[in-house]
């Protein structure tokens, strides 16, 4: 297992739904990774979570075969599930479609924090907050 | 005729991005690919040719309202057309044939061939273990067998961290009687057993686990792995080892370090790129 990686792909892609169309196949197919195999490989690890959009990153070494971590689904979809939202606003900054307190906000923020490239707890949860605002989601304490 | 796409080649600055990509994901359900995250990031969205149109119209209404709503909002996107392919098969294209050696080649899962008399052929599902057959570090580990085989006729071979079990596939082929394979990874342990079975092997006894688990002695002990992981468990295999050892996954840089640990002279060394393989 002499592992030398020739290429690291990040996709979004919705949880148990994998598929060889786009965006995996073109991503996927240039580097040689068995396709099927990395469909099969992450619709059965997030099955539990249909409906998200999960990011991935694959890693391909350099005799193609390859491996790859789900991470946590962005903020933007977890506010919208502690805000018990659909959608966030059409007209955000204007429009409030949903509420989130801030021990939510907090929970989000721990939630993403090995994603995350803040410097600080607090810096993370600033960064949730943003996202927040800008969805038309109000923070509330 | 093949079906037309299209690509969006999105930048956009980082404080809006998570919103424009929101966006991008609610209208198609298809996912992104993400390619840099930094000050701007950048991420491509994929839209087929018969409902570009009318995606592409929801998008741009949807992008001016966050473009006038938010005044340090920075959103370019540049679209691009291309044509659907077999992405389902079209990888296989970097899985060819591999020739090792006169006795020996290393097919993917799929390719049909009959040996010649005298020639050994192993096919490989290429997946999520290392061991394809393609990489350097894994052909010095197979000329090196090879090679070493009609001089020493080992009756056992312990293959460590196995991968598709490529190795201990060797070994069987080549007429070594007892065969173990190990890994510390499950999903190689269920890619050696496809393999085992694509090449109509019975009897490899494949474990989960690492050499310190290991109870006993073998003829050859094959490690194809990293100086990084061959220095912690260097005893371990020297001590497993009743006759040969093999290493390999070492940078030739690295071979002095390996040397040095195992405290005994290396008797043969095989070099390939910037690879060795060394034999004790």
């Amino acid at each position: 297992m002499a592992k030398k990686v020739i290429a690291s792909i990040r996709l979004q892609i919705p949880a148990g739904q994998a598929t060889p169309s786009p965006p995996v196949g073109p991503a996927l197919g240039q580097h040689g990774v068995n396709i099927m195999e990395f469909c099969k490989a992450f619709n059965a690890k997030t099955k539990d979570q249909e409906g998200t959009i999960i990011p991935v990153v694959i890693t391909v070494y350099a005799d193609r075969s390859f491996t790859f971590i789900t991470k946590t689904p962005p903020a933007s979809v977890l506010l919208k599930q502690a805000a018990q939202i659909v959608k966030g606003a059409h007209t955000p900054k204007k429009e409030i479609v949903g509420k989130v307190t801030r021990k939510q906000l907090e929970e989000i923020a721990k939630k993403k924090w090995p994603d995350l490239t803040a410097a600080t707890f607090e810096a993370a949860v600033r960064t949730i907050e943003g996202t927040a605002k800008s969805m038309g989601i109000e923070i509330v304490d | 005729m093949a079906r037309q796409w299209y690509r969006g080649k999105w930048r956009v600055n980082k404080e809006i991005a998570p919103l424009v990509m929101d966006v991008l994901n609610q209208l198609t359900q298809r996912g992104l690919e993400v390619k840099h995250e930094g000050e701007y990031w950048e991420f491509w969205s994929y839209h087929p040719g018969d409902t570009w149109s009318q995606e592409q119209k929801e998008i741009e209404t949807r992008i001016a309202l966050l473009t006038t709503l938010f005044s340090d909002a920075s959103i370019e996107c540049e679209w691009e057309s291309f044509l659907e392919e077999n992405w389902q098969n079209n990888w296989r294209k970097y899985f060819k044939p591999q020739r090792v050696s006169s006795q020996l080649i290393v097919f993917p899962a799929w390719e049909r061939y009959q040996p010649q008399a005298g020639e050994i052929a192993i096919w490989i599902e290429p997946g999520m273990a290392f061991g394809t057959g393609t990489h350097e570090t894994t052909q010095l580990c197979l000329k090196t067998m090879l090679e070493l085989f009609p001089e020493e006729k080992p009756q056992s071979l312990l293959d460590v961290g196995t991968g598709t079990g490529i190795l201990a596939i060797l070994g069987k082929k080549l007429g070594i009687k007892e065969v173990v394979a190990i890994d510390i990874d499950p999903l190689a342990i269920e890619a050696a057993q496809e393999n085992i079975r694509l090449n109509q092997i019975k009897d490899i006894k494949l474990e989960k686990g690492s050499i310190s688990e290991i109870r006993g002695s073998y003829d050859w002990i094959v490690a194809n792995l990293e100086t990084k992981i061959i220095l912690p468990i260097i005893k371990d295999l020297k001590n497993c080892a009743r006759k040969t050892l093999i290493l390999s996954g070492i940078l030739a840089e690295e071979a002095t370090l390996i040397q040095e640990a195992m405290d005994s002279p290396c008797r043969y060394t095989r070099h390939q790129g910037e690879w060795v393989c060394l034999v004790f």
